[in-house]
């Protein structure tokens, strides 16, 4: 093990695989701006991800998949699922967004591999994307700049879309109410947050 | 900007959440080498570029990332349908109206 062990790092960037360090996309990104803080945002570091595909007429890959989870695949279009382990977000016909705060993405990876046989696929995004989280009194408005997408009208709480912000493409999911998850590329993460901080401008902005 | 109906997310988007692809239900050969390089080249670059009713490929880039189909008026712009790849038309027979 080298020195590299000992250094401390912030959440965001922390020491998590022995002597290798490792950085979230938005492990640099702090602010100061806390008082009148109507937007409240928080990068969630190192989330498991997995891309999830498999054909939801098959009885059998909906039933494996269902062992893991503990509960069923979203079928339907723009739905999701949660549980206390896990997020669950339909992205297309065939295709879901694991998430997972507390879990390893290999092992959610290999207990699907246990139970999936046939034709499907799990792969593991964890570090090519980032989940952020938008809170605060003045979220709507700020979605609202940034979306095409009716934010106010058509994204109820637990509907997720794949849309675009600003000029990036992401998963936007209405976790709870007043509370938004942005799940976006890691090469698109800086991009967002500096957008977030100039249409968040107006009503005060805090990272948590 | 259109508003485009994806019916594989079933709802409206903006126009820049999608690409055009194209004309739709073009056939690959299914024995390229016993075709006359007049039939070859009709497939790969000839395109209709009708007045009126055009079936066209749409792909939902910014969103569920799948191809379907638009029944659109070239004149008006009129959608008059949006459907699955693998599904007919309902929407064929108004060449002639405008
Ligand atoms: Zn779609």
């Amino acid at each position: 093990m080298s020195d590299l062990t000992t250094f401390e790092f912030a959440a965001r960037a922390q020491n998590t695989q022995g002597a290798t360090r490792r950085e979230t996309p938005l492990h640099h990104v702090s602010h100061q701006n806390a008082e009148a803080a109507a937007v409240v945002f928080n990068e969630v570091p190192f989330c498991a991800q997995l891309t999830l595909r498999g054909s939801p007429e098959n009885p059998d890959f909906l039933a494996g998949v269902e062992k893991v989870l503990g509960f069923a695949l979203p079928v339907q279009p723009l739905t999701s699922h949660a549980s206390d382990s896990y997020y669950v977000f339909w992205i297309s016909p065939g295709e879901w967004l694991i998430l997972a705060e507390n879990i390893e993405p290999a092992v959610i990876e290999a207990s699907l591999r246990a139970e999936l046989t046939g034709h499907f696929a799990v792969v593991d995004v964890s570090a090519g994307q980032t989940l952020m989280t938008l809170s605060g009194e003045a979220v709507q408005q700020v979605l609202q700049k940034s979306c095409g997408y009716d934010v106010e009208a058509s994204l109820p709480v637990g509907k997720v879309v794949t849309t675009t912000f600003a000029k990036a493409t992401l998963v936007l999911h209405h976790q709870a109410e007043g509370k938004y998850f942005l799940i976006v590329r890691r090469s698109f993460a800086d991009y967002v947050w500096r957008w977030l901080v100039d249409a968040s401008a107006e009503y005060g902005l805090t990272v948590v | 900007m259109l508003h485009l109906f994806c019916p594989y997310c079933q709802e409206l988007r903006e126009e820049n959440e999608f690409h055009y692809r194209g004309q739709a239900h073009i056939v690959r050969p299914k024995d390229p080498e016993s075709l006359s390089d007049k039939e070859w080249g009709d497939y790969l670059f000839f395109r209709n570029n009708s007045k009126g009713i055009h079936h066209e490929m749409w792909y939902h880039v910014s969103g569920c990332r799948r191809f379907f189909n638009v029944t659109r008026n070239t004149v008006t712009y009129e959608i008059y349908e949006t459907y699955k790849i693998g599904e007919t038309p309902a929407v064929t027979d108004k060449e002639e109206t405008e």
